[in-house]
């Protein structure tokens, strides 16, 4: 299949090198009263060095729980956590503050020292390591210069906007040279526009340096703009993995259809979704991966059927560095012409899902948080 | 009013042996404010710190520790002052040598202030956010070194309006010690004032303390709006 060939290509080389992050049976409970909250359950996969790894699900659904399990931030009850060969999960004390200084983390409200300077701020994780003060200078002078906030240097938190407090708090992750990125809803906090700009950032660094970063979100637009693969939690569990065009274009787990179709929601106008329709105008979701993104799929059905389809809604996007093109049409015709070409853009590999009234569906599927808009 | 009885009162004032009581006075509140003060923060920045990292969920959770603190600060925190005062005053003569006089009035202060100065380190740290504190852990930053270099730094303009609190009901206290021989300016205004009728020096006194009292507020918001960049 030309997707997953496609898709798999992209992760060809850092598969062959041993995982950077091994989470193996991975389970946490937490007690709440009375009531046992199973937040993970039996979770493994594996991060591969230079990846940047998604981690999405539902608010609730243990993506925190998880991710501070990895700098055991959080004590897991059972199973185990490699980070570069080191086993965190053995450590405590001493050695676990070793560890934790080669795990750089960015956090949803910045989590800055309100008391420092920006530098004051980015030298933090150095001066805790002991590193000499010309030194910790210079990493300083860079690293700024990096996230673009050199004429920053001196102000205090207060006095930034969110991307900018979000760009002081990844300088000061980057600050102790990490083997690998922890971003917990790293965006969660920032409007659309200085979402892609730190995103972007993001990604920049993962070229440049070659930094492995692990990250969680609920926004399916964040994992579909950086991440190379991703994995679906869903109730403590891991309920699917691989590569983001994959899991995005054809979800096999019921979360991840179900945070699919929440995402569709958020791209399509709503009355378009509320539009009239019986057996002979049928609307549906088209999804075209890869190579039929470039066929003339849709001008066939029309030439060779006798349907009329109406495109009511279209985009074409990256995901994970293949094309994905999406289209809501509205096919019209005798029922059975309307079946038969259902059937046929099936058979020539598009994404077909029928979309059934939003009323209907929105009984099923919790409807997203907050709209974002497309980052498209 | 009529003019002997204004004369009466303002009479006094006149009196340059008066005037030098005054500003001893004035001394003696200032050494016992500053000093107790100074003490107090030396004992109840500790006791505040631990009993907020012995708290649930917190750097060391403790929960004996954390209750056992909470009963004994909360029991020096009830005791009326004057109580306080009489009951360690063996405690005083074994540390002065003495229990008459503005540094054995120190004693009780210091006593007094602890629990108190305690209770406000720990509203402060509290509200220092837990993620600062989580992002510190994070990092790898040691126990002392996330007291010492997240908490007290992050919490300083609370603790400094804290400070500030503490020196005002000292200022207050401490007119309570002058009573029993402490000296100061609330001890003036009582053995002049209130038992030999001299009203002008009670008033006098008692605007001198006011501003003392203006003065330390006015000096502590601002040090604290200095320091403060949340
Ligand atoms: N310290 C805790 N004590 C008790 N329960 C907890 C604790 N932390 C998390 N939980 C529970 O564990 C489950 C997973 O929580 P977690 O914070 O990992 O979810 P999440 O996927 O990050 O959600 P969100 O998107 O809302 O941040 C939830 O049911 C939550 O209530
Ligand atoms: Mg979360």
């Amino acid at each position: 299949m030309a997707v997953a060939t496609q898709a798999a290509g992209i992760l060809s080389d850092s598969r062959e090198a041993a995982p950077l992050v091994e989470v193996e049976h991975l389970t946490k409970r937490f007690r709440q009263g009375r009531r046992e909250i199973v937040a993970l359950d039996d979770v493994s996969f594996a991060v591969y060095p230079g990846e940047i790894f998604g981690v999405m699900g539902l608010s609730g659904a243990g993506k925190s729980t998880l991710i501070r399990c990895i700098n055991l931030l959080e004590r897991p009850d059972a199973g185990r956590v490699t980070v570069a060969g080191q086993e965190m999960t053995r450590l405590t004390g001493r050695s676990l503050m070793q560890a934790r200084r080669r795990i750089g983390m960015i956090f949803q409200h910045f989590a800055l020292l309100s008391s420092r300077t920006v530098a004051g701020n980015v030298a933090f994780p150095l001066e805790i390591a002991g590193f000499p003060r010309p030194e910790i200078r210079r990493r300083v002078d860079e690293l700024l210069e990096l996230v673009g906030l050199s004429d920053r240097a001196a102000a205090y938190p207060s006095q930034l906007s969110g991307g900018q407090k979000q760009r002081v708090g990844i300088a000061r992750a980057l600050a102790p040279e990490p083997v690998l990125l922890l971003s917990d809803e790293a965006t969660s906090a920032l409007d659309p526009e200085t979402t892609l700009s730190v995103l972007r950032l993001l990604q920049e660094i993962n070229r440049r340096m070659g930094l492995t970063i692990l990250m969680i979100t609920h926004e399916m637009h964040v994992i579909r703009e950086i991440c190379h693969r991703v994995a679906v939690i869903d109730q403590g569990r891991l309920v699917e993995i691989g590569p983001v065009a994959q899991v995005f274009s054809r979800p096999q787990s019921e979360a991840g259809q179900r945070l699919l179709r929440a995402q569709l929601q958020e791209d399509v106008p709503a009355d378009i979704l509320n539009r009239p329709r019986d057996s002979s105008h049928r609307l549906f979701r088209l999804g075209f991966l890869g190579e039929v993104a470039h066929e003339p799929v849709v001008a066939e059905v029309v030439r060779t059927l006798p349907v009329m389809l109406n495109v009511l809604f279209g985009r074409i996007e990256q995901l994970g560095g293949v094309p994905w093109g999406r289209l809501v049409v509205e096919i019209s015709g005798t029922p059975a012409a309307v079946e038969e070409a259902r059937q046929y853009l099936k058979r020539r590999g598009v994404e077909v899902e029928e979309i059934r009234p939003v009323d209907q569906e929105s009984a099923a599927v919790p409807s997203p948080a907050r709209v974002e808009g497309g980052a498209a | 009013m009529g003019w002997e009885s204004l004369s009466a009162l303002l009479g006094p004032l006149g009196s340059p042996f008066l005037w030098q009581q005054m500003t001893q006075a004035l001394k003696e509140t200032l050494l016992m404010v500053s000093l107790s003060l100074v003490l107090a923060e030396l004992g109840g920045l500790p006791l505040g710190v631990l009993l907020v990292v012995s708290g649930p969920g917190h750097l060391r959770p403790n929960p004996v520790l954390h209750h056992v603190l909470g009963i004994v600060v909360n029991v020096g925190r009830s005791l009326p002052f004057i109580i306080l005062m009489v009951a360690i005053i063996p405690f005083t003569r074994l540390i002065v040598g003495t229990s008459i006089g503005t540094w054995a009035a120190i004693v009780p202060l210091t006593v007094a202030a602890i629990p108190f100065v305690a209770r406000l380190v720990e509203t402060s740290l509290l509200e220092v956010d837990p993620g600062v504190i989580e992002a510190a852990q994070a990092m790898g930053a040691s126990f002392s070194q996330i007291i010492g270099r997240v908490l007290l730094p992050e919490a300083l303009p609370s603790l400094i309006a804290g400070a500030t609190i503490t020196a005002i009901n000292l200022v207050g206290y401490s007119a309570m010690a002058g009573a029993i021989g402490g000296g100061g300016l609330g001890d003036l205004a009582i053995r002049y004032g209130y038992q030999r009728f001299q009203v002008g020096v009670m008033i006098v006194t008692v605007v001198i303390l006011v501003l003392f009292v203006q003065v330390v507020q006015v000096v502590g918001d601002s040090l604290a709006r200095r320091v403060d960049h949340r």
